[in-house]
């Protein structure tokens, strides 16, 4: 057996009862005020989809009442003696002052689609040309060659990025206010309108989840929105290192 | 007061849910804390999967497909006439909606690397972070070249 990490968190934190990789019991390997979140495991068994869920879920548990410093997956130790040795001690600065940064902050994740059709219904109304290139082509579908069909197919990819970047804007406009930072990722999908994690302070969770809920409601018909948290502050710990992210 | 692991149940109604797949690719096995390491856990093709998780696809294919798709929209008519949905982002290509073209392999490889069982993953010696995903502003998002996007679905 080998000891998990999970991540880090104040030794004053609630522990409740968890299951994490390998259904082992979660506990915290703790000198009094600092604790690293572990879990006994077979150091054998490769790890899959279970394990990466039960580690995330773990730390999202946890981060509902607490500030959790997430360590990524895959890193397990040979005993409590050497995770104290290193992350209680050979690493305590950093994990003291990664703790302090983040106090009272957990993340969430918003991500954005469109629903294909009623998102072309939206291009086509905005853009009377598009009707029109359209009925010249079904006019004479005989005549028409792939050159064409192509043209008006990046008309269209065009016009759809136009509405996918305004309806971003709206979602980060509204949001953004509401955190203490964003930090946007890349587009993964044709269809993706925005995917951002929000670091958001614990009181301010409730306003935030409104704001997410209007939304929701206010585009129903062109968007859906996954709504994940909350985390841990994954997508901040690299800038919180580097020292790009500050607070006043 | 209690906690428990199962969170999505409960609450006001606008609560965010778990992680599911999807999220963890993104978070941690792309960002979180790195210690030197004593013991490695053993883990699946990384690598690939994370690429294969950003492939956007826009080729010659994929404006075919659009112009296709809006020659099909009726728009006289009110009700959804329920076109398949042509291209599904891949994040939640497991949870719902169809897949078209190259993104189906891209879907067929992740699921063929977290679906399977466990049994037959292989181990993986040293993951590098393949790929920065995050920045921490909100600045406009880099224009998504064409070209690339080509070359990308080649590579599947």
């Amino acid at each position: 057996m080998v000891v998990h990490l999970y991540g880090v968190t104040t030794a004053d934190a609630p522990q409740p009862p968890l299951k994490g990789r390998q259904d082992g019991e979660v506990r915290f390997v703790s000198d009094g005020e600092l604790a690293v979140i572990v879990s006994d495991v077979d150091a054998d068994a490769p790890a899959g989809r279970k394990d990466l869920l039960a580690h995330a879920h773990v730390l999202e548990a946890l981060s509902e009442q607490a500030t959790v410093v997430p360590m990524q997956f895959g890193i397990a130790l040979p005993d409590d003696d050497v995770v104290r040795g290193q992350m209680l001690e050979r690493d305590r600065e950093s994990m003291e002052s990664l703790l302090a940064f983040f106090e009272g902050l957990v993340q969430v994740t918003v991500q954005a689609f469109h629903n294909e059709e009623p998102a072309l219904r939206e291009v086509l109304r905005r853009h009377p040309e598009l009707v029109e290139a359209r009925e010249q082509l079904r006019t004479f579908p005989e005549g028409v060659s792939q050159a064409q069909q192509v043209e008006l197919g990046q008309a269209v990819a065009a016009a759809l990025e136009e509405l996918q970047e305004e309806d971003r804007m709206t979602i980060l406009d509204r949001l953004a206010p509401l955190a203490r930072a964003v930090a946007e990722n890349e587009p993964g999908g044709a269809h993706e309108v925005a995917h951002a994690a929000f670091l958001v302070e614990r009181d301010a969770r409730e306003a935030f989840d409104e704001a997410v809920g209007e939304i929701r409601a206010q585009n129903e018909d062109r968007m859906r929105i996954r709504y994940v948290g909350p985390q841990p502050p994954y997508s901040f710990l690299e800038a919180a290192q580097t020292g790009e992210l500050v607070w006043d | 007061m209690t906690v428990t692991q199962h969170r999505s149940g409960g609450g006001y109604a606008n609560r965010p849910a778990p992680s599911g797949l999807a999220d963890v690719i993104d978070t941690i096995l792309d960002k979180g804390l790195v210690i030197d390491l004593y013991v490695r856990v053993s883990l699946v093709g990384i690598e690939l999967l994370t690429i294969d998780a950003r492939i956007v696809i826009a080729s010659v294919d994929t404006y075919l497909r659009f112009a296709e798709a809006v020659n099909r929209l009726d728009l006289t008519e009110t009700q959804t006439s329920g076109i398949p949905e042509l291209m599904e982002d891949i994040s939640s290509a497991g949870a719902k909606g169809k897949t078209s073209g190259a993104l189906e392999g891209a879907k067929e490889k992740l699921s063929g690397f977290l679906g399977g069982g466990d049994e037959e993953e292989e181990e993986e010696e040293s993951r590098k972070r393949t790929s920065s995903s995050s920045r921490t502003s909100s600045s406009r998002r880099p224009p998504r070249k064409s070209s690339e996007r080509e070359k990308q679905s080649e590579e599947t």
